[in-house]
């Protein structure tokens, strides 16, 4: 041993002499390391944001010892953030759930139980569910964190298994107004461009979106492009917290919350006044719209627009900055070689998200600022396969997979023809939104309901009102995930999963790229991959129900190896039978294509030599988008072919200003913002593990206003009420020049009971994407005491 | 392909020109560069402070320059270089850039180490 | 027991006879060579002095421009040093502590 160690040392000192001055020696250091260290380097993607950035693990002895980014890869350049290089080491914690966990009544202790007995009881309640109360008596909340094969392979179950379309997940709750925007006003979800045109950009309109903290490996393209170009490259903020991200902006807007559609109409109002639209692209390419099936003319548009000019906007909006600031930012925006927007949740989490989506693209076809280098209208999103699995997969209650919806009858006949069911399997009907599954938990009308890699308890406005329902004996909870979170506790069934890269599958991240992970190492204890789990399942439910349907729903993948061979063969049904033909064609995105590239492939890709290019960087444009050609109606450079416009133009909005839902009053004077922070993800139950992490941000805070704290008589530390219609918090105060004057900001991370900030929020929903307000509601703030020690608490 | 070296091997690069050897160890256990030994001692509370709070006067020209640097833009925080309380080393190691940097360590020459020329807390490039 | 990899440059017209002598030193392993009389070898010693010394002798034999080190691995003394003495010149900071 002694020996070989010396010899490594020996070969590592005469490569490093060698490669100084280029001599070359008969010895592979690639080979030396991987035998004398016995370390392998895995490649895949970071399992947190919805960046999708490509690192390596490394592995010794079947245990994680380091990540690195990969310098190859067209999303981060090698590049990683701070949790992202860190997730891993959460992947040996001794806190790992390795065995299923199960409990009859949940104020009983759980207790180890197999994993055939797990599944006979999962199949046995959800089986008695449906035998009392059909489709509409089960459900399945899922994950943006969730492979696309697991999602994929749930909803198939549901859907063709059990006939229901209560199939949700938690993307409900941060991008389905992104969703409803791209539908309505492009007629395709999902953004035309893509990370390539940060680097070709010369205007940053970053709006609702704290990118340094919650995108940073995007943030410092865009910071690399900014510095780079100090002169060149302008940078508009627009946000009521002066945030990290705006540390490279030219210009910061700062708001009262929720008049940001006034400002984008002021801004398309300066684009009309000034003549800076793009008029042959508009008169080529855009119609205007009061209502889906009401066409409107730009004239009408023009005098909609007469109710923002900048002097109205700029009072609507609080004035805190002046009407010629949002003509600047209106003409840098138009007039710049190539403008990309960027948001998040500011403008999703919105009682008029859809709406405030359609103003953003507003601007881009307005100015043609779309389907050129370096121009685009790009939502970023959240998690690592929110797109990927859920919106393309068919993870949530009205779509299924391909960008299909469940009412058209014809895109239901060619799923359930692919699976292989009898048609009229799927219901026609749209199940549950999530919002309104929780109610019907509250409510006891669903009776089992099976959630997967999310913790609702926390996750979801209002939460006391919904934790109530979960807490009910008659409603039968299965969960499956790495860790302990809230959710499990309120749980009958914990079945534990192997954690990414214990299991292989696909991420497809926010500019439509699908990236492939594979096992690296084999999960902890009994932990098990969840196509395995649910494949399983389906079976015991199929003997149970005596359904041969079910049965068919997981016939192909009988037998199959859980740790590729079966996600290979989930992802090869539904890339090439369902995706086919779509406009998130994956049919050359195989698992043999995927696993070449140092990133992955861009959809459309419909055959293997484009995919093997990396695929589709812009759709809609000919000689790029494969399918913009062969979905071709005339000489036009460009095609929308998307499924939601047969116009096939691209559709300008006429949306008023609209309210949240709550406003402050004399009662609850002041606004409460929500968001998040660099180092930990969601609920925290992995990020709150690993020591570096926790340790940065041990515990959520309110960030305060120094003039309101005045007012209020805080000093930095003291103990702060927040207090809603709905429910309290007890948080330490950090007085901060961040939040507008007026509004308070916390972040959602924390699992302690006193600063779990949702039990504050409010669930008012967007009326299209039925997407909760989290971002706006109305709160008092008081002090309780000075500075109390605090101690961070993961369950 | 990248230079692999574990975070514990204690690697130590020098100076071709000269036989002057610049020594330095990766700490493998907390503070084993000795670095810590100067700090004020702190109660568990008090662990839970990013440091930069306190660095902001203890040491303000270092936290300035890191805060005006692309670091201090991207968020990259003191701990990713120097650890935390049980890790924590004055000097990283060229592994702990390799996290993000692994292209450059190829690129740049291996006889240096990597804040010989990217100036410490400012990273500034080729002075 | 530090071991370190070095490019011994001296006169390429010279280089045969330089890699007999320097063959004959105990503690240096040549692992290959150029036209341009590059020379790149492992020295494995007993201890950083006797690290240093063996370098001296390299740098004095006649036909020897220059010795380089590239790579200097000490990690059974560094564990001692470390504990030992401080570190010089510590990262981010101008001066000694």
């Amino acid at each position: 041993m002694a020996q070989s160690r010396r010899d490594f040392i020996k070969r590592a000192a005469a490569l490093s002499a060698a490669s100084y001055v280029g001599i070359s020696l008969p010895i592979n250091d690639h080979n030396i390391a991987k035998a004398e260290q016995g370390v392998s380097w895995h490649r895949g993607s970071c399992r947190l944001c919805g960046v999708g950035c490509r690192v390596e693990l490394g592995v010794k002895d079947g245990v994680p010892m380091g990540l690195r980014g990969i310098s190859d890869s067209r999303t981060n350049f090698g590049f990683v953030c701070m949790k992202g290089m860190h997730f891993w080491k959460c992947m040996r914690h001794p806190d790992r759930l390795t065995m299923p966990l199960y409990r009859e009544k949940k104020s009983d202790a759980f207790k180890e139980i197999s994993w055939e007995q797990a599944l006979d009881i999962a199949a046995n309640r959800f089986g008695t569910a449906f035998r009392q109360g059909g489709g509409e008596a089960v459900a399945y909340y899922g994950s943006g964190q969730a492979l696309t094969e697991e999602t994929y392979l749930f909803q198939k179950i549901m859907r063709g298994g059990l006939q229901s379309n209560n199939v949700e997940g938690n993307p409900r709750l941060c991008m389905a107004s992104a969703v409803g925007g791209y539908l309505s006003s492009f007629g395709a979800d999902e953004p035309i461009g893509g990370y390539s045109d940060l680097e070709k950009a010369h205007c940053f309109f970053i709006v609702g979106s704290n990118t340094a903290e919650a995108h940073p490996v995007l943030f410092r393209r865009i910071m690399r492009r900014k510095l780079d170009n100090r002169e060149t490259v302008k940078v508009i903020n627009v946000d009521p917290r002066v945030s990290q991200t705006s540390r490279i902006a030219d210009m910061h807007l700062q708001f009262k919350p929720g008049t940001d559609l006034a400002l984008l109409n002021a801004m398309a109002h300066v684009i009309v006044e000034e003549k800076l639209y793009d008029e042959e692209f508009v008169k080529t390419y855009a119609t205007f719209r009061k209502g889906k099936n009401e066409k409107t003319t730009f004239d009408d548009f023009k005098a909609k627009l007469a109710d923002y000019t900048p002097e109205k906007a700029a009072k609507m909006c609080g004035d805190t900055f002046s009407p010629d600031q949002i003509r600047t930012a209106a003409r840098w925006f138009a007039g710049s070689k190539g403008t990309v927007s960027l948001w998040t949740m500011g403008l999703n989490q919105r009682k008029r998200g859809v709406w405030a989506n359609n103003l953003m693209h507003n601007l881009h076809i307005l100015t043609g600022q779309l389907l050129k280098d370096g121009a685009d209208s790009l939502s970023l999103t959240g998690q690592p396969n929110a797109c990927g699995g859920v919106r393309e997969g068919g993870g949530l209650c009205h779509i299924l997979p391909g960008h299909r919806l469940v009412v058209k009858e014809k895109l239901r006949r060619q799923v359930e023809n692919s699976w292989g069911v009898p048609e009229g399997r799927i219901p026609a009907k749209p199940g549950l939104h999530t919002m309104a599954m929780f109610s019907a938990v509250n409510e006891g009308k669903i009776k089992a309901i099976w959630i997967n890699c999310t913790s609702p308890v926390q996750s979801l406005p209002n939460c006391n009102l919904y934790n109530k329902g979960m807490e009910r004996d008659d409603v039968f909870i299965v969960c499956t995930d790495i860790f302990h979170t809230l959710t499990t506790q309120k749980a009958n069934l914990v079945l534990p999963t192997a954690f990414h890269f214990e299991k292989t599958g696909v991420y497809g991240c926010t500019e439509r790229r699908s990236q492939l992970t594979r096992k690296a190492i084999d999960p902890p204890g009994e932990a098990k991959p969840e196509v395995w789990i649910v494949r399983e399942w389906a079976s015991k439910l199929a003997a149970k129900l005596g359904d041969p349907v079910i049965a068919q729903c997981v016939k192909p993948f009988e037998g199959l190896e859980e740790g590729y061979e079966l996600p290979k063969a989930i992802w090869d049904e539904y890339t090439q039978k369902l995706t086919a033909h779509r406009d998130n064609d994956l049919r050359g995105a195989t698992y043999e294509v995927l696993g070449q590239m140092a990133d992955g492939v861009q959809w459309p890709a419909p055959t293997r030599e484009h995919a093997l290019t990396g695929g589709t960087v812009k759709k809609f444009v000919k000689g790029i988008d494969p399918m913009a050609d062969s979905e071709s109606k005339d000489d036009l450079p460009y095609q929308f072919y998307g499924p939601a416009h047969p116009d096939r133009t691209l559709w300008i909005w006429l949306r008023d200003q609209a309210d949240p839902e709550e406003v402050p009053d004399a009662e609850y004077p002041f606004y409460l913002s929500t968001g998040r922070i660099i180092d930990h993800w969601h609920t925290m139950s992995m990020t709150g593990r690993i020591p570096e992490l926790l340790r940065a941000n041990p515990y959520a805070y309110v960030e305060i206003n120094p003039d309101d704290a005045k007012k209020l008589g805080i000093g930095p530390g003291d103990m702060v009420e927040i207090k809603s219609r709905r429910g309290v918090n007890i948080l330490p105060a950090k007085v901060y020049q961040g939040p507008v004057e007026g509004m308070v900001f916390v972040y959602w991370h924390d699992q302690h009971k006193d600063r779990m900030i949702n039990k504050v929020t409010k669930d008012a929903i967007d009326p299209g994407s039925k997407e909760p307000e989290f971002k706006i509601c109305a709160v008092q703030v008081k002090r309780v005491s000075g500075p109390t020690p605090l101690k961070p608490f993961i369950v | 392909m990248r230079n692999i070296l574990k975070r514990s091997v204690k690697t130590v690069f020098a100076v071709v020109a000269g036989s002057v050897l610049i020594i330095t160890a990766g700490a493998a256990l907390g503070a084993a560069d000795g670095s810590l030994s100067n700090h004020p001692e702190l109660s568990q509370q008090e662990m839970l402070t990013p440091c930069a709070d306190c660095h902001r006067e203890a040491t303000p020209e270092i936290e300035k320059q890191w805060y005006a640097s692309v670091h201090g833009i991207a968020m990259v925080k003191c701990y990713q270089c120097h650890g935390t309380f049980e890790t924590f080393k004055v000097t990283p190691s060229r592994e702990d850039c390799a996290t993000c940097h692994a292209d450059m360590l190829d690129k740049c020459p291996t006889d240096k180490s990597c804040w010989e020329c990217h100036v410490p807390h400012m990273f500034k490039e080729r002075k | 027991m530090p071991i370190s990899g070095v490019v011994i440059t001296g006169a390429a017209e010279k280089k045969q006879g330089l890699l007999e002598r320097l063959g004959r030193l105990s503690g240096l392993e040549v692992y290959g060579d150029d036209d341009q009389g590059n020379i790149v070898a492992v020295l494995d010693t007993a201890s950083s002095e006797a690290m240093e010394m063996l370098i001296d002798r390299i740098n004095r034999d006649k036909d020897v421009f220059n010795v380089g080190v590239t790579y200097l691995n000490t990690e059974d003394e560094a564990d001692r040093m470390t504990l030992e003495t401080a570190v010089a010149r510590p990262f981010g900071f101008k001066n000694p502590l």
